[in-house]
């Protein structure tokens, strides 16, 4: 046991007094008198015998010490348990947590937090660390009460999404190395599915904080591009998605506006937790957009910051896109592709791709056109040699020359294309959501080649990864676009513009910056594979010092009755 | 109560033990006054208690004798008086010598003092029989305490010496049990009979339950109360515990107020103790246990105790 104020120990001094009080009041003369019936009126005590008198003082004397005994211990306040011990609360400032104002999950942690701070077991020490985009250490290991509440002052939730895994892994360094280290992560669920406690080197506890059921209204993304058949140079295709967390049906109005002034208005209806997509020809030209989603319907809108986002317009020179196919096509018709190059293409030409050309093993001298800031698109399972040297997009290949390899076939039937993580950091995956994207079958692989990157995968593996650099970089999507519905999405030539842009490194989109979906949408999950047993010192009551003041409380409370009734205790 | 530095007191020892003897010749000589002026009062003293005990007459008359203050004015025979102009009572066949039973509290309080209650109170009840056997009455004589014990009905000249020797051995101790007592009165005295008290009546579960039994069994009752001076007024006690000798009991006093509580609870122990009296018929005397025994008696006599009747 340790002592946070060990100098009240010395208040253990008082019992010496009281135990010459007890010896004192024993060396009382005992007078025998033939009936003490007439001397009971002016009795303190009575006992039946000398026996009982003698048990009951010294009963009163025990209980008289063991208070004074557990009121100097519950004044040093003691500690139980591992100590010294030192745990690290990580806490969720993503968007979502801000939802529902004083109830707000957020809310509840600081208030949560203030209750640990202040049961804080003696010799134990804490950190804070703020889960947001990019984690922040608001506090070190400490034992200062006063330096943990001004930390707790200064938690905010962000408007994005939180980094959890780097936020762990923040706090795990924090933790490791000290005696009784562990981490304490407070949140209402994960962006992404992931299992955490791997990111820990100590013991990982959750507090998991449901987000009560809201209704909210928010941008999901947000996006301008070049049209391929604009009217002026300053037209560009505006394209939005908006969802909502409730659980009824909403009416919204989106409003564009540049400097000030509105462009556009328009007027959508989503289904209850569902989302619905817009898209404008707006005129901008060099200007900064802004968008912004209002409720239609008189239904508050519980997280403001999810409600608007802009972005500026840029012009660019768009790479040219070489689609292979193999077989070739019997013609050069639009009516003899085949669907998913139809998809590819019309992909291309929203992404802002001006020219888009066919390419096949026939094309033979096509092949010397190509220049390295051209951008082949492999669309089709078999995929081409490298016969010149540009960047590469693999749109559902599975055989021919891949830079990936175990790609193996996975099925909707099997639960292998169930979505398991989405690194949506990734530029190539910038304002790409794929909730709730059904995909029958697609491509995947256990393997990650070197210097790849895994950023889609499913239960069954990864199906869109990305790597290499310059005219050798090349990216791949698993995605059989006539298998899945991803291609009837705003996901879809979002993605391929963005597999552009990486790829030739030039943009012929702007892509806003916008809450994450599972924010906008509240989503609140528990997280998995972490232990759910609270941390050290964690009781759901008392502090240990409390727990002796109330022993001592209740000692002197019998001491004192028994003195008042002036009974024998048995 | 004494506050002597003694913190302990002996125990009691039988009363023809302690310090003074139990009977001296001078206590033989008061007996010998007594019995001589029972049989000089006799028929005053009991005149009145010697009526028909069976109601609803029918009862031969044998005799008369002359009226004294008290007898019942129905039973004068005026036919006499007109003739004679003389007062005279009829004197009925089944009037019967009187039955007086002792019942002597030996509990251990009886033992406090010197000399000790219980000395005085088989002093006093050997006054009271020598009274009613010098009036030919017969006597019998109760112990209530732990040893118990009884003397069974007698009269006559040698019964008194039988009876002090029977006195003479009690000791104090125990509990008294007067209820008990009360029924093992019944049992001696064969028979209805005049039950006198002789305790301390300082009994925690109820000072009068041995006469209310009594009472019910159809007996008179007298009762006799017998506390030592220290006890009548006591001196302040100090910083001390008090330790029941009957009982065990041991209380620690309250510094200051204790004197005065005790007067407090003495006064009001006292007039329940006359209440309860008047309402079972019985008189009380409260004697002290220093008092000359021929002093107590003679003031029993005065008082009526040894008279049968009173309110039923």
């Amino acid at each position: 046991m340790n002592f946070a104020s060990p100098a009240f120990l010395a208040a253990l001094g008082l019992i010496l007094p009281v135990v010459a009080a007890f010896l004192v009041k024993q060396r009382r003369r005992i007078v025998r008198v033939s009936s003490t019936l007439l001397w009971r009126s002016a009795a303190l005590t009575r006992s039946k015998n000398r026996r009982l008198r003698d048990l009951h003082r010294l009963l009163a004397l025990a209980a008289c010490v063991l208070g004074v005994a557990a009121l100097s211990l519950a004044a040093s306040k003691p500690s139980l348990g591992r100590s010294p011990g030192a745990t690290v609360f990580v806490v969720d400032v993503s968007a979502s947590m801000d939802a529902g104002g004083r109830a707000s999950p957020l809310s509840r942690a600081r208030t949560e937090l203030s209750k640990f701070v202040a049961r804080r077991p003696g010799g134990h020490r804490y950190a804070l660390v703020a889960a947001g985009a990019s984690p922040v250490t608001l506090a070190g290991l400490t034992d200062s009460d006063e330096t943990l509440s001004a930390a707790l002052g200064r938690l905010r939730a962000e408007r994005g999404s939180s980094d959890l895994p780097a936020a762990v892994r923040l706090a795990s360094a924090l933790a490791a190395g000290e005696p009784g280290g562990r981490v304490v992560l407070f949140s209402d669920g994960v962006e992404r599915i992931n299992d955490l406690a791997g990111e820990s080197k100590v013991p990982l506890t959750q507090r998991h904080l449901s987000t009560p059921a809201l209704d909210n209204v928010g941008l999901v993304s947000l996006s301008l591009h070049t049209p391929r058949d604009s009217a002026g140079a300053g037209e560009r295709d505006l394209r939005a998605s908006i969802a909502t967390s409730s659980s009824r049906e909403r009416r919204v109005r989106v409003v564009v506006s540049s400097g000030g002034v509105e462009l556009a208005r328009r007027a959508l209806t989503l289904r209850p937790q569902g989302e619905a997509d817009l898209s404008m020809r707006v005129e901008s030209a060099g200007s900064e957009l802004r968008a912004r989603v209002e409720p239609d319907d008189g239904i508050e809108d519980v997280l403001p910051g999810d409600d608007e986002a802009s972005v500026v317009d840029e012009a660019v020179t768009m790479p040219r896109a070489w689609i292979f196919q193999h077989p070739p096509p019997a013609d050069d018709t639009e009516a003899s592709e085949p669907s998913d190059v139809f998809f590819v293409r019309k992909a291309l030409l929203a992404a802002g791709v001006n020219e888009v050309y066919a390419l096949s093993y026939r094309s033979g001298p096509r092949w010397a056109e190509i220049r390295p800031n051209d951008v082949i698109v492999a669309v089709g399972s078999f995929a081409p040699p490298r016969r010149a040297v540009a960047p590469m997009l693999f749109v559902g290949s599975s055989a021919g020359q891949l830079p990936v390899t175990g790609l193996r076939s996975i099925e909707r039937a099997a639960g292998d294309t169930r979505l398991r993580s989405v690194e949506t950091g990734d530029p190539l995956l910038e304002g790409v959501s794929l909730d709730e994207v059904t995909v029958e079958q697609a491509f995947a692989t256990k393997t990650v080649p070197e210097g790849a990157k895994a950023l889609v995968e499913f239960e069954g593996g990864a199906a869109v990864l990305r790597g290499g650099v310059g005219p050798e970089a090349w990216i791949y999507l698993g995605l059989v676009p006539t298998k899945s519905d991803v291609v009837l999405r705003v996901a879809f030539p979002v993605l391929v513009a963005n597999a552009v842009s990486l790829l030739s490194g030039v943009r012929s989109h702007v892509v806003a910056e916008t809450l994450p979906r599972s924010e906008v949408l509240l989503q609140s999950a528990p997280l998995a594979a972490v232990a759910p047993e609270p941390p050290p010192g964690w009781l759901p009551g008392l502090r240990p010092s409390a727990l002796w003041a109330a022993f001592a409380v209740a000692l002197l409370g019998v001491e004192g009755l028994a003195h008042r009734k002036g009974r024998a205790l048995s | 109560m004494s506050a002597s530095p003694a913190a302990e007191e002996p125990a009691g020892a039988a009363v023809a033990n302690e310090s003074e003897p139990f009977w001296t010749p001078n206590d033989m000589a008061a007996l010998g006054r007594l019995s001589v002026l029972a049989r000089r009062l006799a028929p005053s003293l009991w005149r009145g208690r010697r009526r028909a005990r069976r109601v609803g007459g029918g009862s031969e008359l044998v005799d008369t004798r002359p009226y004294s203050l008290g007898d019942d004015p129905r039973e004068i025979a005026w036919h006499v008086y007109a003739r004679l102009d003389r007062l005279v009572v009829r004197v009925r066949a089944d009037e019967m010598p009187l039955r007086v039973a002792l019942v002597v509290d030996a509990s251990a309080s009886m033992g406090h003092g010197r000399p000790s209650k219980l000395r005085q109170a088989a002093r006093v009840a050997a006054g009271l029989a020598a009274v009613a056997l010098a009036a030919d009455d017969r006597v019998a004589a109760v112990v209530a305490g732990a040893a118990g014990g009884a003397l069974a009905t007698s009269g006559g000249r040698a019964a008194l010496p039988k009876l002090l020797s029977w006195l003479g051995t009690l000791r104090p101790a125990g509990q008294a049990d007067l209820v008990g007592a009360a029924a093992a009165a019944s049992a001696a005295s064969r028979g209805r009979a005049l039950c006198i008290f002789v305790s301390d009546f300082l009994c925690p579960e109820g000072s009068l339950a041995g006469p209310r039994a009594a009472r019910s069994r159809g007996h008179d009752v007298a009762l006799v109360q017998v506390l030592d001076p220290s006890e009548l007024d006591p001196a302040d006690p100090g910083d001390v515990d008090l330790e029941d000798e009957e009982t065990g009991e041991v209380i620690t006093l309250r510094a200051g107020t204790a004197l005065a509580a005790y007067r407090a609870a003495l006064a009001a122990h006292q007039a329940a103790l006359e209440a309860g009296a008047t309402e079972i018929g019985a008189p009380l005397l409260t004697v002290r246990s220093d008092e000359p025994f021929e002093d107590v008696v003679s003031r029993a006599m005065r008082r009526g105790l040894l008279r049968a009747g009173g309110a039923r």
